[in-house]
């Protein structure tokens, strides 16, 4: 192999297999061996190279993602994430999947252990990776599969007098309002630290005859009261496992009426047909 | 069909494909000369051809590797060529860069014997992105042959080199990248496609003064001009087709049109659909003015 052919087989190398950087920084030898130089060659920015070719690799998930992906440019983070993912899934022998759904569920599931969430600006990342995965994942274009509900098996299974929702559902816990994220980063001049982190509570939901999802601002008791309805718990069960205690089933009964209202849950007993 | 309509007297417009840019033509119909579309685009899904009805095209590919020591297949060249042809691409531009490369592997000679004890060569490393080569009399050496080896299967099409980014030190290189050009273009009878946005790239990240090196370079062999976005992360100057180009890029715009009438200008904001549709409107419109003004 000629010189020239050895530095490009290296570059190369380096960028699709990004576990050897590791390898040649901590073993420089090993690298000489392959006749360069370990002086010569910049293995971060090998590194951070190789984040770039899987961040174009990722430019198809920018429709589903748009948030996600102004906020990493904005904070000037990109290279350095998909730097740190490269690695990680070189280390994993882990190769990209080919359908998007599933190469969005992989960036996240690398995203959920990789960021510091004690970080403002990761924090927002966390939020609007998982606000826009969730609103995909209802729409038409995520595999079906994936928004299959598993079933319950811990209540008693009471169908006629359980409340259930109507169509699809995901509930998300998140630190920021996304409405305020997207007001921050498409400003002029954004600035992340205006956004301001507190408990915020999201339900991502299609209804069974609609393409689009919707999303519906919670408060914690109303998030709890959905994560509980499986369609098999009856409204005292729930009311019990909310706490039970004079005035909660009422509580469960109103909140149960204003989500019937939005048409996003069928209560028992409920004649018309949707 | 549609045809772009080469040696027109006057540099034509247009964008890199992708959702900005179809949106862009929807908009502004009248404002757009052609689309530039990759080969690996059409290659994966040729419905897109069927733009051609529309607006003419021009051919961009990221699969020759030129300055590699791999050579692409016959397979992949004779795609080229045919897509080439049946767009009738007023030139093909190729990346001045490679994108496969041997396998480590190779250069281990107790691995990969065969039965007959042959060395049996390992599977090149086969890239999704362009990587710039080494900048030396060597790899000038081998670009020059590829491009003759190329030149057998691509026909008579014009082929255009467009300038890399340089992102860090490439080991054994002895010439800075505007005299890696400036030999290349010497030595070949391709055009140049000149990225200013690469072309600042390497400058930030080599630490050269970018107008100084533009009077470096074979100006007066510029075919085509490509603006795109840059950011910095990481102390490093990256390539960034989703950001609108720095003021810097427009300032040696307006340098290089003081020497050469490019038959093509072409803005890459193609990688996000939420590319701002205003500033993708208001540059277009800079870059004709900086055009019209020249």
């Amino acid at each position: 192999m000629s010189d020239l052919a050895r530095v490009h087989a290296v570059l190369a190398s380096g960028v699709e297999h990004p576990r050897l950087l590791e390898q040649w920084r901590q073993q420089p030898e090993t690298l000489r061996e392959l006749g360069i130089e370990p002086d010569t060659l910049d293995l971060a920015a090998l590194g951070k190279f190789a984040g770039l070719s899987v961040k174009v690799r990722h430019n198809p998930l920018r429709p589903m993602m748009p948030l996600t992906f102004r906020l990493m440019s904005v904070a000037a983070i990109e290279i350095d994430i998909f730097a740190a993912y490269a690695a990680f899934r070189s280390r994993q022998g882990l190769r990209y999947a080919g359908a998007m759904p599933a190469r969005a569920r992989d960036l996240i599931e690398f995203l959920g252990g990789w960021l510091d969430l004690g970080d403002h600006t990761h924090a927002l990342l966390w939020d609007a990776i998982r606000y826009e995965d969730a609103v995909a994942r209802l729409g038409v274009w995520y595999e079906s599969s994936a928004r299959d509900v598993e079933p319950s098996d811990i209540d008693p299974v009471d169908v006629a007098s359980a409340p259930r929702v109507r169509g699809d559902i995901l509930l998300q816990e998140l630190q920021s309002d996304p409405r305020v994220l997207a007001d921050a980063l498409f400003a002029s001049v954004p600035d992340l630290d205006q956004v301001p982190l507190q408990p915020q509570y999201r339900c991502f939901w299609r209804a069974p005859d609609g393409d689009d999802a919707a999303v519906v601002v919670l408060d914690a008791f109303g998030y709890y009261l959905l994560s509980l309805l499986d369609g098999r718990r009856a409204i005292a069960v729930l009311a019990l496992r909310l706490g039970g205690g004079p005035g909660m089933t009422g509580a469960v009964r109103d909140a149960l009426q204003t989500f019937a209202a939005l048409g996003l849950v069928e209560l028992p007993g409920s004649t018309e047909a949707r | 069909m549609r045809f772009f309509e080469a040696d027109s007297g006057r540099t034509q417009l247009g964008l890199a494909y992708g959702p900005s840019a179809l949106a862009y033509l929807d908009s502004h119909p009248g404002h757009l000369d052609y689309i530039e579309v990759p080969f690996e685009q059409l290659r994966h899904t040729p419905e897109v051809a069927a733009l051609q009805e529309r607006i003419p095209m021009i051919l961009h590919c990221a699969s020759v590797s030129v300055a590699g020591t791999v050579p692409p297949t016959r397979i992949t060249l004779e795609a080229i060529a045919g897509i080439a042809g049946r767009m009738r691409t007023p030139w093909i531009g190729e990346h001045l860069a490679f994108v496969s490369a041997e396998s480590l592997e190779d250069d281990r000679s107790d691995m990969h014997h065969n039965d007959a004890g042959h060395h049996d060569p390992a599977d090149p490393t086969q890239l999704t992105y362009t990587v710039c080569p080494q900048l030396s009399e060597a790899s000038v050496d081998r670009v020059v042959a590829n491009l003759v080896a190329a030149r057998a299967h691509l026909g008579a099409t014009p082929l255009l080199l467009e300038n890399s980014p340089q992102y860090f030190e490439i080991p054994g290189s002895t010439m800075p990248m505007s005299e890696f050009i400036a030999a290349v273009i010497d030595r070949c009878d391709a055009g140049l496609l000149l990225d200013l946005s690469h072309f600042l790239i390497t400058c930030i990240n080599t630490g050269a003064d970018p107008l100084r090196e533009l009077r470096k370079i074979p100006l007066h062999r510029v075919v085509e001009i490509h603006v795109s976005g840059l950011s910095v992360q990481s102390g490093i100057a990256w390539d960034d087709h989703a950001a609108p180009a720095p003021p810097l890029v427009f300032e040696m715009l307006q340098h290089v049109l003081r020497d050469v009438r490019p038959q093509a200008l072409t803005v890459e904001y193609n990688w996000s659909p939420a590319f701002p549709q205003p500033i993708l409107h208001q540059h277009m419109q800079r870059v004709r003015q900086l055009l019209d003004a020249a």
